[in-house]
C-alpha cells in the first residue's frame, strides 16, 4: 500500500461537530467551508442532506454518488423537571450499559452549549434485581449542577434541544488507533472528503456527488431525499461496521486496521455484482487489503438509494468501529486510507460503458471481467 | 366556546361511516364543502381528496394542510353458517373496548345495526389473526346475503357524537375526523384572504392500515410545506405513565418527535411563536407512534413538515374523548399560521438544516 497523507485535524472537527438527526447543520456547515476550493456547485435537499458537486468531462458522463451520513445517534430533552434535571428522549439506537455517568453536551436552538453527566446510581447495598438489570434510556436524565428549572430556563434551554456525547477526540497509544464520538459516519464522512480533495486533482469522465446525508439514524431519510434530488446512475453508501476484534468477541473478522470491507449484503441491500467485481479488481490492481461483510442486522444509505426512481446501481463500503452506538468509538487510519484509496481509484476511473455494464451484471450470466 | 356551526360541522362528519378503503361517503361530503370553498377539487388515484384554494401569483409554491378521514373498524371476510359474521380488524384497536361494542354497516342502502360477540366461553374476543364474530341479528346464512351483505365490506362502531353537558366533544373517530373537519374550518377562515401559495387543503385514505394514502397524496400536491393536522394519544389520566404529556385542555401540542419524524426545527420555533403572540395554549408532546408527517417529510426531495395536533383520549375505541379548548386552540394556531407565512419563510424552512 502507498502511503497517504491525511488530515487528522479533519477528524477531530468531525468527530467533535454535534448533530443529531434534523440537527445536522454544524457538520454540514463544517463539510460546505471545507469543500468549497474542490467542488464546482454545492447544494441541499429539503431535510438538509449536502451535496458537492464535482463535474466530469464527458458531456454524458455517468453521475456518481457517495454518501456517508452526517447524523449521530444522541438525544433531545424530553422533560425539565422542577428541580432542575434533563429527562433524555432517545434520537437514534442506544442501550442503556453506555451511557450512565458520560458528560453530555446540550445544544440549544441559539447555538450555547452546556455540559452536564447522565445521572447514575452508587452501588452501595444495591439489591441485585437491580444491580443486575440494565436502565433503560428513557428513565435517563442529564445532571447540569444547577438548582432549579429556572436555572434551566435561564440557560435558555429547552424541551426538544439537542443533547450530544462530550467526547474529545483522541489519537491513542499507538496513534493510528483513533478515539472519538460519531465515528459512525462521521469517519465515512472524512473518508468522503479526502477521496473529493484527490479527484479534484486531476479530470474524471464521471460527474461526482459527494453526498453528506441526514437522519440516516432515524430510519435512512435524508439519503432517501438526496437520491431524488442526484438521479445518479451509480451509488456508493460509505459506513461503519462492528469491528469484533475485542475480547468481547473475539474474532478476527472486521479487525481494525485489517484493510478495506466490501459489504456483500446488509439486512436492507445487496451490492450490485458488477459493482462488487469491480470494487474486488481494484483492490488487487492497488494491492490493498480486503474483508468481506455480511451485515445481517442493520442498513446503510444504500437501501433508500437502490431503490429509488428506476432503481441505481448501488453498494455499500464499509470501515470496522468498536463500541458503536456509544459515546466513544474507536477506528483505524490503515483502514481510512485503503478504502480513500479504492474509492479514490474508482471514481477516477469509472465510465458510463461501465454503468452499463454493472447493470447487464443483473441480466445475464456473469463473467469475471468487471 | 365552540360556535354552533362547528359542533354542526363535527356532528355530520364524525357520523359519517369512513372505514379505511371505504372513505368514500366522508369524501362525498368534503367534496360538496371544499366546492364552495375552493378553486378546484382534485383526487389522487386511491381517494384522497384535496380542495386547491390558488394565489394569484403563478407559479406558485404548494402548501399542504393535511390529514386522514379513515377512521378503524371491520371488514367482513366470511359469513357464518348461523348467520353471524366473521370481520377483521382494520386499524388498531385495543381489544379491551371490543366486547359488546355497539357496530354498524350500510348494506344495499339500509343500515344494519349489531354488536361484537366473544369467541370463546371465557370472552375472548380477537382471535390469532386478528379477527372477530359479528351479530347483526341474522339467524341464517340465507338471511345474510338476502340483506346484500357481501365480503369486503366494512363496519364502523356505531356510537355517535355528543357534547357532553359538561361541554366534552366525545365520537368515536376523532382519529380520523380531526383532519377533514379543522381542514373545512380553515378553508372557510381564509375565503376572502389571498395567499402567496397554493392552498391544498385536504385528506387522504387508509391512513389506520399503514400509512398508504399519504404516500399517493404527496406524490399529487408535490408541497413545498407540509402541515399535518393529527391526533395524538393523551397520557393525562393513565396511572402508569412516565410522562403526563397530550393533557386536555392544555392547548395544541408543540410535537417536536415521533418515531417517523423530525419536525422541522424552525417551523416548530415559528409556530410556537405564533401561539405565543395571540395567546394559544400548547403544550410540548412527543410520540412514540408513527405518523402520515413521515412520509410526507420522506418524499421526494424532501418537505418541511410540521404537526398541529390535538389529544385524545381513548383513541381507537367506540368513544373517544377531545376537549374544546384543545380544538379552539389548534384552529386559532393554524388559521393564523397560515396567514403569516410567505414564500420567504417558504424557503427558510427548506434552508433550516443547512
Amino acid at each position: 500500500m502507498v502511503e497517504e497523507t491525511i488530515d487528522i485535524d479533519l477528524l477531530r472537527r468531525l468527530s467533535e461537530a454535534d448533530g443529531i438527526g434534523g440537527r445536522e447543520r454544524e457538520v454540514s456547515r463544517l463539510v460546505h467551508d471545507y469543500a468549497q476550493p474542490y467542488v464546482d456547485e454545492i447544494s441541499y435537499d429539503n431535510l438538509g442532506s449536502i451535496i458537492l458537486k464535482q463535474n466530469g468531462t464527458a458531456n454524458e458522463g455517468p453521475k456518481v454518488m457517495l454518501s456517508a451520513h452526517m447524523d449521530e445517534v444522541g438525544f433531545v430533552v424530553r422533560q425539565i423537571t422542577p428541580e432542575g434535571y434533563l429527562k433524555l428522549l432517545p434520537v437514534g439506537g442506544w442501550w442503556g450499559h453506555v451511557m450512565p455517568a458520560q458528560e453530555m453536551t446540550v445544544t440549544t436552538a441559539t447555538g450555547q452549549k452546556y455540559i452536564g453527566i447522565v445521572g447514575s446510581r452508587a452501588p452501595h447495598g444495591l439489591p441485585d434485581e437491580v444491580k443486575n438489570k440494565v436502565m433503560t434510556p428513557m428513565t435517563m436524565f442529564l445532571d447540569m449542577g444547577v438548582a432549579d428549572r429556572q436555572a434551566i430556563e435561564a440557560l435558555g434551554i429547552r424541551i426538544g434541544d439537542m443533547i450530544t456525547p462530550y467526547i474529545p477526540f483522541r489519537q491513542m497509544n499507538d496513534p493510528n488507533f483513533l478515539a472519538g464520538k460519531a465515528w459512525d459516519d462521521r469517519f465515512s464522512l472524512g473518508a468522503e472528503l479526502e477521496v473529493m480533495k484527490r479527484t479534484a486533482q486531476k479530470p474524471h469522465e464521471a460527474t461526482l456527488f459527494f453526498t453528506g446525508s441526514t437522519q440516516e439514524e432515524v430510519g435512512i431519510r435524508g439519503a432517501r431525499t438526496a437520491v431524488h434530488q442526484i438521479q445518479p446512475d451509480l451509488a456508493i453508501a460509505l459506513d461503519v461496521t462492528t469491528a469484533k476484534d475485542t475480547p468481547l468477541d473475539n474474532e478476527s473478522s472486521n479487525r481494525l486496521g485489517g484493510g478495506v470491507v466490501l459489504a456483500v449484503l446488509d439486512s436492507l441491500t445487496m451490492a450490485n455484482k458488477g459493482l462488487l467485481y469491480r470494487m474486488e479488481r481494484l483492490v488487487a490492481d492497488l494491492k490493498l487489503d480486503v474483508r468481506y461483510d455480511f451485515m445481517t442486522v442493520g442498513g446503510t444509505d444504500a437501501c433508500n438509494i437502490h431503490k429509488a426512481m428506476d432503481g441505481v446501481v448501488t453498494m455499500t463500503i464499509s470501515m470496522p468501529t468498536r463500541y458503536m452506538h456509544s459515546p466513544r468509538l474507536m477506528v483505524h487510519q490503515d483502514d481510512y486510507k485503503q478504502t480513500i484509496q479504492l474509492l479514490t481509484s474508482f471514481c477516477q476511473s469509472l465510465s458510463k460503458a461501465d454503468v452499463a455494464l454493472f447493470k447487464e451484471a443483473t441480466r445475464q450470466a456473469l463473467e469475471k471481467t468487471y | 366556546m365552540l360556535n354552533q356551526e362547528t359542533i354542526d360541522l363535527m356532528q355530520a362528519l364524525t357520523d359519517i361511516n369512513g372505514v379505511a378503503s371505504n372513505e368514500r361517503l366522508v369524501a362525498a361530503r368534503l367534496k360538496q364543502d371544499y366546492a364552495q370553498l375552493a378553486d378546484e377539487v382534485i383526487y389522487d388515484n386511491l381517494g384522497s381528496i384535496y380542495a386547491v384554494k390558488k394565489s394569484q401569483t403563478p407559479n406558485a409554491p404548494h402548501v399542504m394542510v393535511s390529514g386522514h378521514m379513515d377512521e378503524v373498524g371491520l371488514i367482513v371476510t366470511k359469513v357464518l353458517d348461523n348467520g353471524l359474521l366473521q370481520a377483521l380488524l382494520l386499524g388498531d384497536m385495543s381489544t379491551n373496548s371490543l366486547l359488546g361494542a355497539s357496530v354498524q354497516g350500510d348494506f344495499a342502502g339500509k343500515n344494519y345495526q349489531g354488536t361484537i360477540l366473544a369467541q370463546t366461553e371465557n370472552n375472548q374476543v380477537v382471535d390469532k389473526t386478528n379477527k372477530v364474530q359479528v351479530d347483526l341479528g341474522f339467524l341464517s346464512k340465507a338471511a345474510v346475503e338476502k340483506a346484500g351483505v357481501q365480503l369486503g365490506d366494512t363496519l364502523s362502531f356505531a356510537t355517535s357524537f355528543v357534547q357532553t353537558e359538561s361541554g366534552a366533544l366525545m365520537s368515536r373517530n376523532w382519529n380520523g375526523r380531526y383532519a377533514p373537519i379543522l381542514g373545512v374550518e380553515l378553508l372557510q377562515a381564509l375565503q376572502n384572504v389571498e395567499l402567496p401559495f397554493d392552498l391544498y387543503v385536504g385528506c387522504t385514505v387508509q391512513e389506520q392500515v399503514g400509512l398508504r394514502g399519504i404516500q399517493t397524496a404527496t406524490n399529487k400536491v408535490a408541497p413545498d410545506l407540509a402541515i399535518m393536522l393529527d391526533t395524538d394519544a393523551a397520557f393525562d389520566y393513565q396511572t402508569d405513565s412516565d410522562d403526563r404529556i397530550g393533557v386536555l385542555g392544555d392547548g395544541v401540542l408543540l410535537n417536536y418527535y415521533d418515531k417517523t419524524v423530525l419536525p422541522n426545527r424552525l417551523l416548530l420555533q415559528t409556530f410556537r411563536e405564533t401561539c405565543e403572540q395571540d395567546q394559544i395554549p400548547y403544550q410540548y408532546y412527543y410520540s412514540l407512534a408513527d405518523s402520515e408527517a413521515g412520509w410526507v417529510n420522506k418524499l421526494r426531495t424532501g418537505c418541511p413538515t410540521l404537526f398541529v395536533n390535538i389529544p385524545v383520549r381513548n383513541m381507537n375505541t367506540p368513544r373517544s374523548v377531545i376537549a374544546a379548548a384543545d380544538y379552539q386552540a389548534a384552529k386559532a394556531g393554524l388559521i393564523q399560521f397560515i396567514k403569516q407565512i410567505d414564500n420567504d419563510s417558504l424557503q427558510a424552512f427548506k434552508a433550516e438544516n443547512r
